[in-house]
């Protein structure tokens, strides 16, 4: 009777449980982005290539992690190709279309995904200056 | 003897014996006045005898008084308690401890004994949020002090504990309607009837509620930010009516809103008792506070609660030694809110952009509770309970183009968890002799997300003397830190690791004194408070460990906060209160007052919008028949601090002055229309304006503009939120098929 009456309450609890949607949304970064990315002379010239060597040498740990998980490496791979690890990270409004959509792309759709660390440790690696934000970073 | 001599002694027996019965019968009244109180101790008791100081405030004294919220119960009627408004939803301190935009974390709410705090961020609601139909109520019982020792977390400012009323109380039908010109809108209702089901004597109270507030217009002073922003690429927009951009103020008269509907059923039947509640709670966000900018007036900035409880008790006594107590719980809670703030402030390139957050809590659990009254007669009695509680809580915050409703970016402090909570407790009463009663007990609460907590508590009543009682109490209560101060991660606020619970520890003694119809109560109280949470900004170092171990998010703003244990307070001060009645109860009165000082232990600054002396006292008349029953209450607030200092400026702002509020209530049946009845309260605040301030505060570079303009901030100062003065509501209330008591049940 007892263990009735608490199925019923975990029942009702569950009804409840479907009143709002704490699910991460499906977000789909517009096209344009208007910064300096894949296709632009400069980029063109060889940063790309420069990019992904410095990362592979001097964040070898992180380079190595990251693509040893498909989802990471497929992120990683396209921020390179697009050039777009050049983004300022403190600044929401900056982030450039290619970014989210090289994130969307991995199927990284929130920020507590837990490819997110891994993928943060090369989006660092990329912005320092004294690591590779000379090469990576160019804006 | 002569006979002169004979008369006189004749007439001095007689007048004694007179005396004699009238104090016999002014010590019965007193005793039935006497309140029965449960929440201290969890068993009935008189509340001289409890071990904590409690106030019971009935609800007849509610309806005399035109109280229609815990909160203003807690102010006209209450000891030790006080409210504050920021056109919100109210924080409550005690004892000269209150936390602005508290959400009510340190206060425990509990229905009928059924806990209404949330886990995920820990919030009760004191207003019509509270979900209980006000004519519902029994009465209230306010337990002032640390309350961890039955309840566990929460508890550390106090408990209210609100008893519905049986269905002897609410017999027959009730409908109720308020109306507040220019402000609000109320209507109820009820029923309540008894029956027997399968032999057993049952019952079923039940009550609908619907509250609306839609004003008053409220004005601030326009207020321009153009000078003290570094160029035309910071302009500000915040709203839709203001003169120009970077002008922040206006009338409101759309965002002062509140919507609050909800509903309970009780339910008995022999030793059964099924409480079921659902509540909503919708209300506007009307001003810019820190750290969000909102704009001005807008009507789509809300938050909204809603919440489906469900609580099944059953109590068993198996012998003269043993009762077993049963309890089965399901709570759903949910909250959401909408915050449109100018695009530039959220970085973004839309005009407006929308923050929207959204938490969902569920909760179950079963508390098993053995009591044993070893001697018969009360006088040795041990209690043994668990409480055994699972929670589920997730959260999320996505930011949105507020014109377009399109997403702005990813899903941002996604929060998907669940806790174990074992708290096993017990407590151990003796009374050894008539003038001496012992308590004395502990509970363990032992959650998978932090250390076992242990909060103790110790107390001592002798009554030495006819209704007389000294109390000394010792006791512990913690607040175990909520999800979203440990495990919420988003664009502005970094994970908090090792946040541990706060912690208080209370020493308090009294004394009560019964004479005739009238009780007279004096206490002092010490109070330490350890590791309070706030919110600090993120050190350098701190975010660079963050980085490196891969646990900030890639998508964060430039300023960050984690919660962190970091605010200590010391706190001591006296409370007493008074109360009686005359004339067979008709004319009743009352009065409370509590002072205190606070210190923050590591700043020298007193704790804001939190005054130093409070108190409210009252009478009310009632004449008999269709005479209307008149009622004054009166709240007295002290001087408080503003909640927050001049942005970028050492400069302090004003205080909040003192503020007294009356509030004069007729109540009584409408003659030659049985079970009809009426009540109309008018509402005085001394104060224009509160202590909460209002404003953006904008994100400048703070080191720069003092080099600019030092002692002379260019930022106009917040200005403190306007108080509406007058209020006046008047009502009708229609009892049906009430039997014989209709008339009498009727205010």
């Amino acid at each position: 009777m007892r263990l009735a009456g608490v199925s019923c309450l975990v029942a009702l609890a569950v009804a409840v449980h479907g009143c709002v949607d704490t699910s991460p949304v499906d977000y789909r970064a517009p096209i344009d982005d208007g910064g300096l990315s894949a296709g632009d002379a400069q980029v063109e010239g060889g940063l790309i290539r420069a990019c992904g060597d410095c990362m592979a040498t001097s964040c070898a740990d992180g380079w190595t992690a990251c693509h040893a998980e498909p989802r990471c490496a497929a992120a990683a791979d396209c921020w390179l190709e697009r050039y777009c690890y050049n983004i300022d990270t403190a600044n929401l409004a900056n982030l450039p279309a290619c970014f989210l959509e090289c994130a969307a792309k991995a199927d990284i759709r929130s920020q507590d995904d837990p490819v997110v660390p891994q993928v943060a440790v090369l989006v660092r690696c990329a912005q320092r200056p004294e690591v590779c934000g000379p090469v990576c970073n160019v804006k | 003897m002569t006979r002169p001599a004979q008369t006189r002694w004749f007439l001095a027996a007689m007048a004694f014996a007179a005396a004699a019965r009238a104090e016999d019968m002014s010590d019965i009244r007193s005793l039935l006045d006497e309140h029965v109180v449960t929440t201290a101790s969890t068993t009935a008791q008189s509340a001289s005898a409890a071990p904590a100081v409690t106030t019971t405030i009935t609800g007849e004294q509610l309806q005399r008084h035109g109280v229609r919220t815990i909160a203003e119960a807690v102010n006209f009627l209450g000891l030790g308690v006080v409210t504050g408004d920021p056109l919100r939803t109210p924080d409550i301190g005690a004892r000269g401890v209150l936390f602005l935009n508290d959400d009510g974390k340190h206060f425990l709410l509990l229905v009928n004994g059924h806990a209404i705090n949330d886990p995920l961020y820990g919030a009760a609601r004191f207003d019509q949020g509270a979900g209980v139909p006000i004519e519902l109520v029994d009465h209230i019982e306010v337990v002032v002090g640390p309350g961890s020792v039955l309840y566990g977390s929460n508890a550390m400012l106090g408990v209210v504990n609100v008893i519905t009323k049986d269905a002897s109380a609410y017999k027959g039908g009730h409908v109720v309607a308020e109306y507040e010109p220019g402000r609000s809108a109320r209507a109820a209702a009820g029923a309540g009837f008894t029956f027997k089901l399968f032999g057993a004597p049952s019952e079923i109270t039940a009550s609908v509620e619907y509250y609306r507030r839609f004003g008053p217009d409220l004005s601030f002073a326009y207020r321009d930010y153009t000078a003290a922003l570094f160029g035309p690429n910071f302009s500000y927009t915040f709203g839709n009516e203001e003169p120009g951009p970077n002008v922040w103020g206006g009338t409101l008269n759309r965002a002062y809103y509140s919507e609050a509907p909800s509903g309970m059923i009780r339910f008995k039947s022999g030793d059964l008792e099924v409480n079921v509640m659902a509540s909503a709670y919708e209300r506007g966000i009307p001003y810019a506070t820190v750290p969000w900018p909102v704009t001005f007036d807008d009507d789509g900035n809300f938050e909204l609660d809603r919440a489906l409880r469900l609580d099944a008790k059953h109590r068993a006594t198996l012998s003269r030694l043993l009762q077993l107590s049963s309890r089965a719980y399901a709570d759903g809670h949910d909250f959401q809110r909408r915050a449109t703030l100018p695009g530039r402030y959220c970085l973004l390139p839309a005009e407006y952009c929308q923050y929207y957050d959204a938490g969902r809590s569920r909760w179950v659990g079963v508390e098993e509770r053995m009591s044993l009254n070893w001697l018969g007669d009360q006088s040795l009695v041990t209690l043994l309970g668990v409480d055994v509680r699972q929670r589920w809580v997730s959260a999320k915050q996505d930011v949105l183009d507020a014109d377009t409703g399109a997403y702005l970016g990813p899903t941002a402090g996604h929060l998907n968890a669940s806790s174990l909570l074992v708290a096993p407790y017990v407590q151990q009463t003796y009374s050894p002799t008539a003038w001496l009663d012992l308590n004395g007990g502990a509970r363990l609460d032992a959650d998978s997300r932090f250390d076992p907590v242990i909060s103790p508590r110790g107390a001592v009543a002798v009554h030495p003397w006819s209704r007389t009682t000294m109390k000394v109490i010792y006791s512990e209560a913690f607040r175990a830190p909520t999800w979203a101060e440990t495990s919420l991660a988003n664009r502005v606020v970094a994970p908090s690791d090792g946040v541990k619970p706060e912690t208080v520890r209370s020493v308090e003694g009294s004394v009560e004194q019964g004479f005739g119809t009238q009780r007279l109560l004096f206490g002092v109280f010490a109070t330490r408070w350890d590791g309070l949470i706030e919110p600090t900004e993120l050190t350098p170092a701190r975010r660079a460990v963050l980085e490196a171990t891969g646990r900030l998010p890639i998508f964060v703003n430039s300023t960050l906060v984690e919660y962190r244990n970091v605010e200590s307070i010391d706190n001591y001060g006296w409370n007493g209160g008074f109360d009686g009645s005359m004339y067979e109860g008709r004319l009743r009165y009352g009065a409370n007052a509590t002072a205190a000082v606070t210190h923050l232990r590591d700043r020298p600054s007193g704790l804001p919008a939190s005054p130093r002396f409070f108190g409210n006292a009252r009478i009310s008349y009632d004449p008999g028949g269709y005479l209307p029953a008149p009622a004054l209450a009166a709240s007295l607030i002290g001087r408080r601090t503003a909640d927050r200092p001049i942005p970028y400026s050492s400069i302090p702002l004003p205080s909040a002055p003192i503020t007294l509020e009356l509030r004069l209530t007729l109540t009584g049946r409408v003659p030659g229309v049985p079970g009809l009845s009426y009540r109309i309260s008018g509402d005085y605040i001394s104060a224009r304006r509160g202590p909460y301030y209002a404003g953006p505060l904008l994100p400048m570079n703070s080191v720069s503009f003092e080099a600019r303009v030092p002692g002379s901030p260019l930022v106009p100062p917040p200005e403190a939120i306007p108080v509406d003065q007058y209020r006046v509501f008047f009502g009708l209330r229609y009892d049906f098929a009430t039997g014989s008591s209709a008339d009498a049940e009727a205010p």
